[in-house]
């Protein structure tokens, strides 16, 4: 059956375009401009989707997205709401949340065991005995969701972009258009958007019956239109607020990080549902949904229809069916007195009965649920109770309800405004704003059309004032409409118990007192334990109904009940809108396009990219590892160590400066020369080493860790600043790559490459000096970290790879080859050199590490000094040592931060291990127990899976424990 | 004053020398605390500047770093209503208003 | 000679593998250009992306640094992130009260001459090596790409400074510039990120129909 109406003036659909699409495996045909709503309802289709809880049949409720009944999804796209969805060719989409179709719900019969699954039953339910609890969670997750991910999916990238303006106006109905015009005409650069395809809010379906709403429509947009400092973006939300008028702005492709500088917010209400038996099913649906359908989209609502009304609204909406072709059988108002304007008189004129004093009791469902064929209404007594002895049946097969409005004020309440509950208009209204935030029109409380305009051509005045750009007197706040247009309790109890207040979540009326009674009468309590207001709609047509319903169980006021804190989204956003880009920053040295070549695993060490070892076919990984430290032990290796940090510390306070920030003695430090620097915090832990080398009597250089270089280089400015000091620093780290070459050969390589002197005498162990190597500048050191004759060559990154290539080819006669991170990691826990952060924890300090020697004698001051003081007269609860295992026990090793235990206690753990070392056995370094530290103690580490793996304590360096390797003195 | 329920994740601070500035090229660097004399210092007192901090809602100064020009300086910020009072460059508060 | 090594991008085997042509001038290579040159010029008054990392730099440190500049001979800027023109078309940046930035001219011939006479000063001036890369991003939409990766508001910033902010979550130097009468913000990033940037902004420029040109359309001695 086709529902469509003929032509109307200001339709949205466009006639010459049809449009073929499927619903549920079933084909039809819409127009261009329908939303998948509108079109399915223009095909008489009224089963639009399945409720959560108990998957009650839904059809349309608010047509404006407020409201979740129709999320579909098409195998790529998911949980897309039927509202807000533009039909188009090809269009191919199922309703979420069923079992076996929309028509043959299999879930459907969870309606029956509606006694069973009361409010907050899941709490209560299905966690004894405890080992179905596997069962029972699988279970309801096949029932519990909406829509399904398609694992399957190609990436799609959706960019992020910012953007700027003076005002953000939210929402382009007749205030908002207002403030607009009112900001342009004062020179502001003004950015209106509005959630619908098309301007114009509620001008264009709410006051559609009066020619003047299009005048004003037509008029409003004209005006904007003569300004080019105003944008205006439809099809937008304005998904939440985030401080400092940054908000984030959402349509179909993309989101926009808008920074404004004051916000005007003309966002309207959202009309709301009344709560009697059976208001969810289809057919029973808000006024303003049924205005919509009729103006925007020519779609007759309904054949015969009765009106629940409790303001002038409801009384447009009667109208506006009976000219549409509806049967208006009548309308009940909730109100004793009627509608006082002259709209009562037109609803006479027209032959429409009213009831006046009454309530919908029921509506009375066809058989199968699917659709209302009838509803019961009876009178109000004085207090309000339904006089449910004397039932009206009247048949019907829809019920259009106009009882209420509460504000779209979301983004208010996330500036930082509060609301307060008005009695004059039944309302939340504005009470205090943010500097910088402006309300008008409905969501300020002001429902007159006029006043309406009025009300934003002065917020858009007050917002130019805020900004500077106005300096005339901004009019008053327009008082607020005489009448509410919204009643006070349109809440009918029954015994049926399928009154719903929340239907996303199956709240009927019963449920909220049943959560009362058991103790959840505070509103953030209630919302909880019932889930009000935590569905797809978060809340717009449940919580201002659940908030009265708690008011009048607590038997208190609206503000004393208060509500709960409005979060973002606004509307629900697409996760792939939040990961736009994906901005992961990776850092790389000069190198790494010669390690990618050279078929190393690059692996992340924090951003960098490293080379983790060089891939050889037919050989394992751990295998490659082994071979290439064994390498570097018998020959000569090259690595690339470009990520270590590097500063500069120069000027007359040099030395003061890193005696201070070091642990160590720097004053007598020769030139050409390094030291260990062992750095603490303020409280004693150790949190960076490195080298400090010193070139001149006030300049000095400095190695710092990869990933505490930045932090290091951060606090050192600080401290400069705090001590005064006269200090020059500077951070080189991403400016300088270096390269370290380390192995018995590998002086004999290098001398190749350089006419500095590199004999044992002239550039003893830890020396330091600028060079040039391979025709750069270079800084050259001799260094130890991996336990073999090794130098260190920093250079400009701009020319490394031609040194790294130097180096490679003088080598090459040597046998040289690349070595990565892995095998470095090896060969220095042979020689038992601990890693910041890997061997160290947040709470070590130097006693603990065994690097005690590096704290100068005699220092007055550095930081962490003081604490150390105390460190010092504490018994050690654990210390860093070596661990040795049996050759053998390669099978079973544990990883790093196992456990080791004793007595079922715990007493250390592993930072690292080496399954395979050039010792021919397994090496470790632990944290353990002072008590069990002595050289040869036997101890036991728990692995994965729970078995207890032996290991004694060696002494280190394991290998080469008089580093004669290292400190080569004689000519070899 | 009442609790500020707005949300602040994209702030904007005023650095001293680059002007307004979102959150997120910032670093923070901690309470702005004065060390005591670590010499005549007790342990007690030498652990309450390390360990503690002041946890009273109210008139905060604090270190903020703004990360891509690597400047420090210091902002009075009420932490109950989450708002930037003034920023200044160390050492430079006593000229400032 | 020292440093007689030519200079490589850090996105040189990037550009490399794109197939661009290679020249060296002043002692760094450059990509000529992408496309034919006509086209290159179209893409750089649209929105076009080139690499000038070849361009030498220099820095200078210390309470002395200003005192020293200017008996070379150079105007320093006097605001903080000002920036001034070098004798033969660089630029000079001020980063702080002593501190200076100097980007050179294509041929070299203001820094080579400079960073020569640094070594011998005592600690109350140093040498700071700077190995940034240098990427300018031109064009009628260069703002709008820009606008993907950055939270500046670049209508609001007077020319001839230089933004400190952060480039698709890297931190990033900013010159707003003019060439040819197009806009153009020059990038200044630290080299271990240049790669990251580099295709970020290329693959944005890409998608709103803007594309990677040589240097050969911005330095006519490079064609």
């Amino acid at each position: 059956m086709d529902r469509r109406l003929p032509p109307r003036d200001g339709e949205w659909i466009d006639r010459s375009q049809s449009v073929e699409f499927r619903f549920e495996g079933a084909t039809y045909r819409g127009f261009e401009g329908d939303v998948l709503s509108s079109a399915l309802w223009a095909n008489d289709v009224r089963l639009l989707g399945r409720s959560f809880k108990y998957h009650r049949p839904r059809g349309v409720y608010s047509l404006a997205g407020h409201d979740a009944n129709l999320i579909v999804e098409d195998g790529i796209r998911t949980n897309m709401r039927g509202d807000m969805l533009a039909v188009s060719s090809g269009l191919d989409v199922r309703s979420v949340n069923t079992l076996g179709g929309l028509d043959r719900d299999r879930l459907s019969i969870t309606g029956r065991f509606g006694e069973f699954l009361p409010v907050g039953f899941y709490y209560k339910a299905f966690h004894t005995p405890r080992r179905l609890f596997p069962f029972y969670e699988n279970q309801m997750r096949k029932v519990a969701g909406l829509g399904r991910i398609n694992s399957a999916n190609q990436r799609a990238n959706s960019p992020k972009d910012y953007a700027f303006c003076d005002l953000l106006v939210v929402g382009a109905g007749p205030a908002g258009l207002a403030g607009a015009i009112a900001a342009a005409e004062q020179g502001l650069d003004v950015l209106i958007v509005d959630e619908q395809q098309r301007p114009g809010g509620s001008l264009v379906w709410q006051w559609a019956d009066a020619a003047t709403a299009r005048e004003h429509l037509e008029g409003l947009l004209e005006q904007l239109a003569a300004h080019d400092n105003v944008r205006l973006w439809c099809g937008t939300q304005a998904a939440g607020y985030y401080g400092d008028y940054w908000v984030a702005l959402v349509d179909d492709t993309h989101l926009t990080k808008l920074r404004a500088k004051s916000m005007l917010v003309a966002t309207g209400c959202f009309e709301q549902p009344a709560v009697f038996q059976n208001n969810d099913l289809p057919g029973v649906m808000l006024g303003s949904a049924a205005q919509r359908l009729i103006q925007l989209y020519a779609v007759k609502p309904f054949d015969r229809a009765i009106v629940l009304a409790a303001n002038s609204e409801g009384y447009r909406v009667a109208l506006d069916l009976n000219e549409a072709g509806v049967d208006v059988a009548a309308i009940a108002d909730l109100r004793r007195d009627g509608e006082a304007t002259e709209l009562a008189q037109r609803v006479d004129d027209a032959g429409i009965r009213v009831y006046r004093g009454y309530c919908v009791y029921e509506a009375v469902p066809a058989a199968g649920n699917k659709r209302i064929r009838g509803a019961t209404i009876c009178a109000l007594d004085e207090k309000g109770v339904p006089r449910s002895e004397a039932l009206t049946r009247i048949d019907c097969d829809g019920i259009a309800m106009s009882i209420g409005w509460t504000p779209n004020g979301g983004l208010i309440y996330q500036a930082g405004g509060r609301f307060t509950h008005a009695e004059h208009v039944e309302q939340l209204i504005p009470q205090t704003l943010s500097p910088g935030t402006f309300a008008a029109g409905r969501v300020n409380g002001v429902f007159g059309l006029e006043s309406q305009i009025d009300d934003g051509y002065r917020a858009g005045l007050a917002a130019a004032a805020h900004l500077g750009s106005f300096t005339g007197d901004v009019p008053p706040s327009p008082s607020h409409y005489e009448s509410p247009s919204s009643h006070p309790y349109p809440i009918i109890a029954h015994k049926g118990k399928k009154n719903f207040v929340d239907l996303d979540e199956d709240l009927h009326l019963a449920d909220f007192e049943n959560a009362h009674q058991e103790g959840y009468d505070n509103v953030e309590l209630m919302k909880r334990f019932s889930t009000v207001g935590m569905g797809p709609s978060q809340g717009k047509l449940s919580n201002i109904n659940a908030v009265r319903i708690l008011a009048r169980l607590n038997g208190a006021t609206i503000n004393q009940t208060g509500t709960t804190t409005s979060r973002p989204f606004h509307q629900p956003v697409p996760i792939r809108h939040l990961a736009g880009r994906s901005f992961h920053p990776q850092r790389r040295t000069p190198m790494n396009h010669w390690h990618v070549r050279h078929n190393a695993e690059m692996v992340y060490a924090g951003a960098w990219l490293r080379p983790e070892y060089y891939r050889v076919d037919g050989e394992s990984r751990d295998d490659s590892i082994l071979r290439e430290a064994t390498h570097v032990r018998n020959n000569v290796g090259l690595i690339d160590v470009s990520t270590l940090g590097k500063l500069q510390i120069s000027g007359p306070d040099s030395v003061e400066f890193l005696e201070r920030i070091y642990t160590g003695r720097f004053a007598k430090q020769q030139v050409g020369r390094l030291r260990y620097g062992l750095a603490c915090d303020e409280t004693g832990v150790i949190i960076d080493d490195g080298v400090i080398g010193r070139f001149s009597e006030d300049r000095f250089y400095v190695t710092a860790t990869s990933s505490g270089a930045a932090a290091q280089y951060r606090e050192m400015q600080r401290w400069a600043q705090i001590w005064n000091m006269d200090v020059t620093l500077v951070n080189a780290t991403g400016h300088l790559a270096a390269i370290n070459l380390a192995g018995p050969c590998c002086r004999d390589v290098l001398q190749e490459l350089t006419s500095t002197d590199l004999s044992a005498t002239a550039f003893p162990y830890l020396a330091l000096g600028e060079a040039i190597v391979a025709e750069v500048s270079a800084k050259l050191m001799r260094v130890g970290f991996v336990g073999e004759l090794g130098y260190e060559i920093h250079v400009p990154a701009s020319q490394a790879m031609h040194v790294w290539e130097a180096l490679m080819q003088a080598g090459e006669r040597f046998g040289i080859r690349p070595f990565g991170v892995e095998a470095q990691r090896l060969l220095r826990l042979e020689k038992g050199h601990l890693i910041v952060s890997q061997d160290t924890d947040a709470l070590t300090s130097p006693f603990e590490a065994d690097v005690a020697w590096a704290i100068g004698k005699n220092k007055t001051f550095f930081v962490g000094a003081r604490s150390l003081a105390i460190l010092r007269k504490k018994p050690l609860t654990r210390r860093l040592v070596g661990l040795m295992f049996a050759a053998s026990d390669a099978g079973t090793l544990p990883e790093e931060c196992n456990l080791i235990i004793a007595n079922d206690e715990l007493v250390g753990r592993i930072t690292s291990i080496a399954p395979r070392s050039t010792l021919g056995y397994p090496i470790a370094m632990a944290l353990l127990s002072p008590d069990l530290a002595k050289i040869g103690t036997t101890v036991k580490i728990r692995v994965d899976g729970g078995s207890l793996v032996e290991a004694v304590v060696a002494s280190m360096p394991f290998y080469d424990p008089e580093n004669s390797r290292q400190n080569v003195q004689a000519e070899s | 004053m009442p609790l500020r329920s707005g949300i602040s994740i994209m702030k904007i601070i005023t650095c001293p020398i680059n002007g307004p500035r979102p959150l997120q090229e910032f670093h923070f660097g901690g309470e702005v605390r004065t060390m005591p004399d670590p010499n005549s210092a007790t342990d007690e007192q030498w652990a309450d500047y390390v360990f503690n901090r002041e946890g009273e809602p109210g008139l905060k100064r604090e270190w903020w770093y703004h990360v891509p020009s690597g400047t420090w300086f210091i902002a009075e910020r009420d932490n109950r209503t989450d708002e930037f009072v003034r920023t200044f460059l160390y050492g430079a508060e006593e000229c400032d208003g | 000679m020292p440093n007689a090594v030519t200079r490589s991008s850090p996105i040189q085997h990037l550009l490399e593998s794109r197939g661009a042509k290679f020249r060296d001038v002043g002692g760094s290579s450059y990509a000529v250009h992408t496309d034919s040159e006509e086209d290159d010029l179209r893409t750089l008054e649209r929105l076009g992306l080139c690499d000038l990392s070849g361009l030498h730099k220099l820095g200078v440190k210390g309470p002395d640094s200003e005192t020293w500049l200017t008996s070379k001979g150079l105007d320093v800027p006097s605001d903080v992130f000002a920036s001034c023109s070098l004798p033969n078309g660089g630029t000079i940046v001020r980063l702080g009260a002593g501190e200076f930035f100097l980007e050179d001219d294509i041929n070299n011939t203001t820094l080579l001459a400079l960073a020569d006479r640094l070594d011998t000063h005592k600690g109350k001036l140093v040498r700071v090596e700077h190995q940034e890369a240098t990427f300018l991003l031109t064009g009628r939409r260069s703002l709008e790409a820009l606008a993907q990766t950055c939270g500046i508001n670049f209508r609001e910033v007077t020319s001839r400074k230089v933004v400190f902010t952060r480039v698709a979550g890297v931190s990033c130097g900013i010159h707003p510039e003019t060439f040819r009468e197009v806009p153009a913000y020059r990038l200044w990033v630290d080299p271990s990120y240049a790669v990251y940037v580099w295709e970020t902004v290329a693959e944005i420029c890409q998608s709103l129909d803007g594309g990677e040109i040589g240097a050969g359309c911005i330095y006519f001695e490079l064609l």
